[in-house]
C-alpha cells in the first residue's frame, strides 16, 4: 500500500489525492479552454476560473495519488458526447497514469465505520486523509476531513479564498 | 475564383485576428465544398494556459509536471473561406478528430 507517513505543513513534497469532482473539473476543464464545463451535469458549481484555480494549486505539490474508486466514479460521470468525451478519457488517461494508485482491499473497506453514511469512495477518502493532503469540493466531507486529517484537507473554498 | 494557396493565406490572417495565445500553428487540412463556394481551411496549434505558481519557483515535481501537460494542449479549429472572392465567412471547432 502507498503511504506518506509525513504531516508536515502543506508543500511540494506532499503527496495529494484529489476527489472526484475536483478531478472531473480538471478533466473537462482541460478541453477547448473549458468550454464544457458548463455542459457538464456534474460541474455546475464550477467555472473555468476554478479550474485555472485548481491546477495552479496542485501544481506545488508532490505526487498525485487516487484510488480505484475514485477512477470508477470518474469514468462513470464523464458525461459529454462525442470528440469531448473522447478527449476527456484521453486526459483522464494521462491523469491517472501519472497518479500512484493506493492499494485497496474491497472486503476490508467494507468494514469502513464511515461507509454507511459516506459510502465507499468517501470513507476511503476518510482513511486516507491521515496520511495524504485531499483536495475535495464535497462541502458534506470537508468538516470530517478535516477532524480525521488534522487539517490534510483543501477544499475549493479555500482554493477560491487564497486566490482573492 | 482563388486557389487553395490563397485560402491558406486568408485563413491564416483569419485565425492571426481571432485566436490568441497560439503557438505551432500547423496546416492540417484544406477542402473545397462539394458546389465550390468555399473552402474549409483546419489549422492545428497548441495553446498554453499553464498558471503561473502560487509563489516563486518550484521543483519540478510529477504534479508539476502534470500542471504543466495539462496547460498546453493542441487544439483545431476550422476556417471558412469564400472561394470567389477569398473572404473570410466564419470558423468553427474541428469535429474530425
Amino acid at each position: 500500500m502507498a503511504k506518506n507517513k509525513k504531516r508536515s505543513v502543506p508543500n511540494h513534497k506532499r503527496n495529494i489525492i484529489i476527489d472526484t469532482n475536483l478531478l472531473l473539473l480538471l478533466i473537462i476543464g482541460s478541453i477547448e479552454e473549458g468550454r464544457f464545463i458548463s455542459s457538464s451535469k456534474r460541474l455546475k458549481d464550477f467555472s473555468i476560473r476554478d479550474y485555472d484555480l485548481l491546477l495552479k494549486a496542485i501544481q506545488s505539490f508532490g505526487e498525485g495519488y487516487t484510488t480505484k474508486y475514485i477512477a470508477a466514479e470518474v469514468s462513470n460521470l464523464l458525461d459529454l458526447k462525442g470528440y469531448a468525451q473522447e478527449k476527456a478519457f484521453e486526459i483522464a488517461r494521462t491523469i491517472f497514469e501519472t497518479f500512484k494508485e493506493i492499494d485497496s482491499n474491497l472486503n476490508d473497506d467494507l468494514q469502513n465505520p464511515y461507509l454507511p453514511q459516506f459510502g465507499l469512495t468517501d470513507s476511503k477518502l476518510i482513511e486516507m486523509s491521515s496520511t495524504h493532503l485531499i483536495f475535495t469540493a464535497d462541502d458534506r466531507l470537508s468538516p470530517l476531513l478535516w477532524g480525521s486529517g488534522q487539517g490534510n484537507v483543501y477544499s475549493l473554498a479555500m482554493i477560491r479564498a487564497l486566490a482573492s | 475564383m482563388i486557389d487553395f494557396k490563397e485560402a491558406e493565406a486568408a485563413a491564416r490572417n483569419g485565425f492571426n485576428d481571432f485566436v490568441q495565445g497560439a503557438s505551432n500553428i500547423v496546416l492540417e487540412e484544406i477542402v473545397i465544398s462539394d458546389d465550390n463556394s468555399r473552402y474549409e481551411v483546419t489549422f492545428s496549434y497548441d495553446v498554453d494556459r499553464t498558471p503561473s505558481p502560487l509563489s516563486g519557483a518550484r521543483t519540478r515535481t510529477p504534479l508539476f509536471e502534470l500542471a504543466t501537460v495539462l496547460g498546453k494542449r493542441k487544439e483545431y479549429k476550422t476556417f471558412l473561406v469564400s472561394s470567389k472572392d477569398g473572404s473570410l465567412k466564419g470558423f468553427k471547432r474541428y469535429k474530425g478528430q
